[in-house]
């Protein structure tokens, strides 16, 4: 437990956080950074989906990758790396995309670390079926917006967002909003799996603005 | 009545203003919202921003008081008082 030395005594009861099993619905930018903190954190069991190859534009946020593995499957090389840094956790991959056909395995948790619309719609319609709370995330630029879903206690994500849809622009975004926007997923991850609903992010949206150094909640009605 | 609009994000860079506050007399729509931006503003990329073949533009969400307004009546929705937030959702990862 030495591993844990440093945030152990932060939680009042560590082994739910050693039983939790958690998916990383996209092991991208936000997806990779979320990664990293789960391991480091000693989360029980990690499920990873992403039909993804590395590419070179990947690699100025998604940091579990470096120049070497470009052209590789984003699943595997995220599990040996990530088995590097904790080889105690357990990291199921899926080398696919989750679609309307897939069974998502019985975790405490979604993290929506996906990179676009409509694989989020996908996945709100998924947690949904399943039961399973989830955290949403999004990052662009200088911001993004993090909020928390439980089936059946707040909106759904389609809820909040509307019918948004996903434009053939690239997206641009400065590498550090991106590990902003992941650690306070993670942070909401923990809420949630302690069931600290008063501060948890539920029927409330968190918009950050680095650029303006701005933090907004905003209630949800 | 008073009204806070809340900008965020890539039209608060835009625009150069966290927010404005407005007092009306009567319920003003969201439509009327929008033209009273462009005035103000003097500016009519404002209505580019925010609309699309006359209705909201794809990936702009519009919030009165937390709730949007796709699930009220959208561009004609009443606003009497309160925040109005106006928010591109970043959808990268």
């Amino acid at each position: 437990m030495e591993r844990y030395s440093r945030h152990i005594a932060l939680y009042n009861d560590f082994e739910k956080i050693k039983k939790a099993k958690i998916l990383v619905a996209g092991a991208g930018g936000l997806g990779s950074n979320v990664l990293q903190n789960l391991v480091r954190l000693g989360i029980g069991e990690i499920y990873i989906y992403d039909d993804g190859i590395i590419d070179m534009p990947d690699l100025n946020r998604q940091i579990l990758y470096t120049h070497e593995d470009l052209g590789k499957e984003k699943v595997y090389v995220a599990r040996e790396k990530l088995m590097e840094i904790n080889p105690d956790v357990k990291v199921h991959i899926h080398n696919e995309r989750i679609a309307e056909k897939t069974e998502l395995p019985d975790v405490d948790i979604v993290i929506d670390c996906f990179d676009n619309f409509e694989s989020r719609k996908i996945l709100d319609k998924k947690i949904h079926e399943k039961n399973i709370p989830l955290i949403h995330g999004g990052v662009e630029r200088f911001y993004g917006q993090i909020t928390d879903i439980i089936p059946g206690k707040t909106k759904s994500l389609n809820d909040i967002l509307g019918d948004v849809k996903d434009t053939d622009e690239i997206k641009l975004v400065a590498p550090y909003t991106v590990s902003i926007i992941a650690s306070i997923q993670v942070s909401e991850a923990m809420k949630i799996l302690f069931e600290d609903y008063e501060n948890a992010l539920l029927n409330k949206l968190l918009i950050i603005d680095i650029y303006f150094n701005n933090f907004d909640v905003i209630e949800l009605k | 009545m008073k009204i806070e609009v809340k900008f965020f994000a890539t039209l608060r860079l835009y625009l150069g203003v966290a927010s404005i506050n407005l007092e009306c007399e009567e319920p003003i729509t969201v439509r009327e919202l929008i033209e009273y931006l462009v005035n103000k503003f003097n500016d009519k990329k404002i209505k580019e921003y925010l609309l699309e073949d006359g209705k909201i533009r794809v990936g702009t969400m519009i919030l009165i008081n937390g709730k949007n307004i796709i699930h009220l009546d959208g561009l004609d929705t009443q606003i009497e008082e309160g925040i109005i937030s106006i928010f591109p959702p970043a959808g990268g990862g």
